[in-house]
């Protein structure tokens, strides 16, 4: 039960010793608008059902931790057998991964399989799980569509304590594609984004779940904007999790996936540590794109398809973002020249 | 846990907030309980229409009661919220850490006032303020916050990054993500929040010290801190509210001007293999001289079954020093025993070195310098002392004057202004020992007199001033010191006092002791201290059994733990009865565990025709003793 928090007083200069910082920031949140946990109306009672319902086929994750990575997940329960689906991550490579369920017994886990796209993992505990999520092969939930979000953020519950619940609504079904860099999230299919806050540390495996307990998907990693310091509140839709639990792949009739293969221009950029130094190039790799194209060491690319590249960063997202086969124009700058040089990306081979 | 997700700031992000209206659910694709608009009937409609308009008005009953807190230079800001309307604020320790011990507030009224620390525990993160400048302020009350539920709607307001001009409070809803959470401390015993309640209505700076409402209007907790990581100081969905009964627990402490410590039974238990075990002891301590040793079982706590020692820890967290902790273990031979100890406290660290002092002070710096000497001066007080007795004599008239007002507003029109004559049966164990009748006067005067089935009759008499007793034909003066011995005198004195003028002032100057438990609820207790430096006390409890506000007499005894000669009773079942309000049901009790030895129960109650200068003529009864 160590929790972190911290106070809530606002305040610009210090008074004893205490330190005062003041800041400012422009933040957006939707919230929903009513309504009353009342046992006369449908909403109230199925709220309370619904937490109940998922409360009993929760689990929280502890594995080890590492400097800054928290040794700490949610999980679901998927199966009779003791199948256990967490979200993919470091601390399920201690020696030891522990499951403790929803009446605070601790059982030794091993891990099945795990999916590097979506980011999930699969469990095995020796232990009959009667409780568990059915899992749908079809999208569960619309855009809309109220739902509880269930996830030990913080690893504010320990033992039997439950987790915490968070309300919210169907944001949006949609992938996300061209809209942050490969680094941070592999996967660009379809994604169901909440407006309940589950971006946290140690969310991640959580249950989505609307008013009548099905499971919507389940809370994925976060996702963090460099830029303006916000995260993504999502999940990894259920018909994806379905399919990963089965090992048999989605079926058919499950969203379509046009996923294009990434392309890769066959650049080394010049790194200096820093994010925000230009973007020069350091290295052309033989018989890559690149060098077919005529780009050399030391160029300074300037833009790609029109898109300004001021910054190692702009130069990282741009390129994550090029289709293999799709012409761009690279613009350059060489001494004092400029250049436009038109590039056909290869494919990206999966990276190490 | 990592050091560098435990600081501690106190400070600040602005936030403009767009607020998003969201309607009712779409077709979902599967059938389900929760119906889409398209489904809902008109009268599911009409229900959700209902819901609606009591939520917007339990917003209008409460936002007045919510306070913008801000130091004079109004270079920072907190929260609160009024619980009493003469002005009493409920904020966060951390609140008035940053803005000192006196400031301005705003109102939803659009108005500032002044107000003034009362007391702060810097233990479980509340502090008390007092409004001034209104003799009426519209204000909220607290909820039984052990009805609350993983799930209920949870509305937060306050003055999160200082955003309001017109003092108006921000309102988020959300709902209760857990309850009886544990969130560790800072420094020395300080700002642990235990037996909280997490939401996920958005809890930003400057929301610290507002009180979160549940949809009847009454405040479940005062909202003190969220999990903030690594993103800066913004609500990630996770905020922990204090709950309203551990504000009730410590409330009569703060408001008795106290720097109130946290209490400890300076024990430990912990979980093994399935039950609560007491790890360490300290073998001086009060619970280990009531019997508690290594290894015993703890089973129930404060009358709450214990399955874990998070459980144990929750609980104790949400007790003042001083607070009488019932305790049940079992032993290593399996024998079950109750304890009743008053817990210690956990002592806070000393602040430092005094805040420096400039030798010319231009007059700005010179109410900064005040202010933090003055905050200095607060963390360095004696804690559980009275350190403000004029503030603190105001609260004892206050709450006396409230007692009043509560009997009137029970007895309304039927008040009357006449003596009665009330008649009890008195039970030992459960069986009927004989018969008490008391004979009560407004003015203070009462005549009692004990009937034992099996023995001679006793009588006892208060004038208003003086006491006597006839034990064995003759009546003897009875001392002050003599009097409080007796229950009997002692419970008829009580109920003709509440009604009186100027109630218990014959046993001293009367001041607010502290908090403490009376018929098993949170009490003010006040201290009544002679010419002779004897003591006297009573309790008042704040609240009834459902949690509603009630100002009544719950108990009173010579003695704090009703040890030693002094006996105690308790007062139960209040209900008006030939123009007076009467505890129908009286206890004797002995000792902190307060352990019962005589039962009244009201057999009858009516006007009496002779009045007190008949009957409580103590002179007269005197004389005819020579």
């Amino acid at each position: 039960m160590k929790k972190v928090s911290q106070s809530c007083f606002w305040s610009r200069q210090s008074l004893g010793r205490f330190v005062a910082v003041w800041l400012a920031a422009v933040g957006m949140a939707f919230s929903c608008g009513w309504l009353r946990a009342q046992s006369d109306l449908p909403i109230g009672n199925a709220l309370q059902s619904a937490i109940d319902y998922g409360q009993a086929r929760m689990v929280k994750v502890i594995g080890a931790g590492a400097g800054r990575v928290e040794g700490y997940g949610t999980g679901i329960i998927v199966s009779a057998d003791g199948q256990i689906l967490t979200s993919q991550g470091v601390f399920l490579d201690g020696q030891q991964t522990r499951v403790i369920l929803a009446d605070g017994s601790t059982q030794e886990a091993t891990v099945l399989r795990r999916d590097r796209e979506l980011q999930l993992a699969l469990l095995k505990i020796e232990r009959p799980t009667p409780e568990y999520f059915e899992l749908s092969s079809r999208p569960v939930g619309e855009q809309g569509d109220w739902v509880v979000a269930l996830n030990n953020a913080f690893k504010v519950a320990d033992k039997s304590e439950p987790v915490s619940v968070m309300f919210g609504v169907i944001a949006l079904r949609t992938t996300m594609e061209a809209r942050l860099n490969e680094r941070d999230v592999a996967y660009r299919g379809e994604l169901v984004l909440i407006d309940a806050i589950t971006s946290n540390p140690g969310a991640a495996g959580g249950a989505v779940l609307t008013l009548d307990g099905r499971l919507v998907g389940v809370i994925g990693k976060i996702i963090n904007s460099t830029e303006t310091n916000t995260r993504l509140n999502y999940a990894v839709p259920v018909e994806l999790v379905a399919a990963f639990v089965t090992g048999k792949g989605l079926e058919s009739t499950a969203t379509e996936r046009t996923v294009g293969k990434v392309g890769d221009l066959g650049i080394r950029i010049m790194e200096l540590g820093g994010r925000k130094d230009p973007a020069y190039i350091d290295r052309v790799v033989r018989g890559g794109p690149a060098e077919l194209a005529g780009l050399k060491p030391d160029d300074l690319i300037v833009s790609i398809g029109g898109e300004k590249i001021g910054t190692v960063r702009d130069y990282l997202q741009v390129a994550d973002r090029l289709e293999a086969g799709q012409e761009v124009i690279i613009v350059v700058k060489r001494g004092l020249e400029l250049l436009r040089l038109p590039v056909v990306p290869a494919e990206r081979k999966e990276r190490p | 846990m990592n050091a560098f997700l435990t600081r501690h700031f106190f400070f600040c992000l602005a936030v403009a907030s767009f607020f998003s209206g969201l309607g009712w659910t779409t077709p979902s694709p599967a059938p389900a309980q929760v119906q889409s608009a398209s489904e809902m009937t008109d009268g599911e409609w009409e229900l959700v229409r209902a819901a609606e308009r009591q939520r917007l008005e339990a917003i209008r009953l409460v936002e007045g009661s919510v306070v913008a807190i801000y130091d004079f230079g109004r270079q920072g800001g907190g929260s609160g919220v009024v619980i009493d309307s003469s002005g009493i604020v409920v904020t966060n320790h951390h609140v008035i850490m940053g803005a000192g011990i006196k400031g301005v507030a705003g109102l939803a009224d659009g108005q500032l006032y002044d107000w003034d620390l009362v007391g702060t525990d810097p233990g479980g993160d509340v502090a008390v303020i007092q409004l001034k400048g209104k003799s009426a302020f519209p204000r909220s009350r607290l909820a039984d916050s052990e009805t609350v539920r993983v799930g209920d709607w949870a509305l937060a307001m306050g003055n999160p990054f200082v955003l309001t001009e017109d003092q108006a409070p921000t309102i988020t809803l959300g709902i209760v993500s857990g309850i009886k959470r544990f969130q560790e401390g800072a420094g020395q015993n300080q700002l642990v929040y235990g037996n909280c309640i997490q939401v996920d209505s958005s809890i930003n700076p400057g929301n610290s010290g507002g009180p979160l409402f549940n949809l009847s209007g009454r405040v479940i907790g005062i909202n003190g801190r969220g999990s903030f990581l690594d993103r800066g100081r913004v609500n990630v969905g996770l905020g922990y509210a204090i709950s309203s009964n551990q504000i009730k627990n410590f409330l009569p402490d703060l408001l008795a001007t106290k720097l109130v410590e946290h209490g400890t039974l300076d024990a430990n238990f912990s979980d093994q293999g399935g039950r609560v075990v007491c790890s360490t002891i300290n073998e001086v301590a009060p619970v280990a001289e009531a019997g508690l040793e290594l290894g015993d079982e703890l089973l129930e706590f404060e009358g709450e079954v214990i399955g874990s020692a998070n459980q144990y820890m929750n609980l104790i967290c949400t007790l003042p020093a001083d607070w009488p902790a019932r305790l049940k273990v079992r032993k290593a031979d399996d024998s079950v025993q109750e304890i009743v100890v008053r817990l210690l406290g956990l002592p806070y660290a000393k602040p430092g070195q005094p805040p420096p002092k400039k030798e010319n002070p231009k007059p700005e710096e010179r109410q900064q310098q005040e202010l933090q000497q003055a905050m200095f001066d607060l963390l360095a007080a004696e804690p559980g002392t009275v350190r403000l007795p004029d503030v603190n004599r105001h609260y004892v008239n206050h709450y006396l004057g409230k007692i009043k007002v509560w009997l009137g507003a029970q007895l309304g029109e039927a008040g009357a202004n006449s003596p009665v004559l009330l008649v009890d049966e008195v039970f030992r164990n459960g069986e009927q020992i004989g018969r008490c009748s008391s004979r009560l006067d407004p003015g203070g005067a009462v005549r009692v007199t004990w009937q034992p089935g099996d023995g001679e009759i006793e009588e006892y008499l208060f004038d208003g001033q003086r006491f006597a007793a006839n034990r064995g034909g003759a009546w003897k003066e009875l001392s002050a010191t003599e009097a409080k011995q007796s229950p009997l005198l002692l419970q008829a004195m009580a109920l003709a006092s509440v009604r009186s003028e100027a109630p218990f002032a014959r046993f001293g100057s009367i001041s607010l002791d502290g908090g403490d438990k009376a018929t098993g609820r949170p009490a003010l207790r006040f201290k009544c201290l002679d010419a002779d430096e004897d003591w006297f006390y009573f309790w008042v409890n704040l609240y009834d059994a459902n949690s509603d506000e009630a100002e009544y007499l719950a108990q009173v005894s010579a003695d704090k733990d009703c040890e030693g000669k002094g006996r105690g009773v308790t007062f139960a079942d209040w209900q008006p009865q030939a123009g007076w309000m009467i505890a129908r049901q009286r206890t004797v009790i002995h000792g902190l565990n307060q352990v019962a030895e005589l039962e009244l129960r009201m057999a009858s109650a009516e006007p009496l025709a002779e009045p007190a200068t008949d009957w409580a003529n103590i002179e007269a009864l005197l004389e005819a003793k020579q």
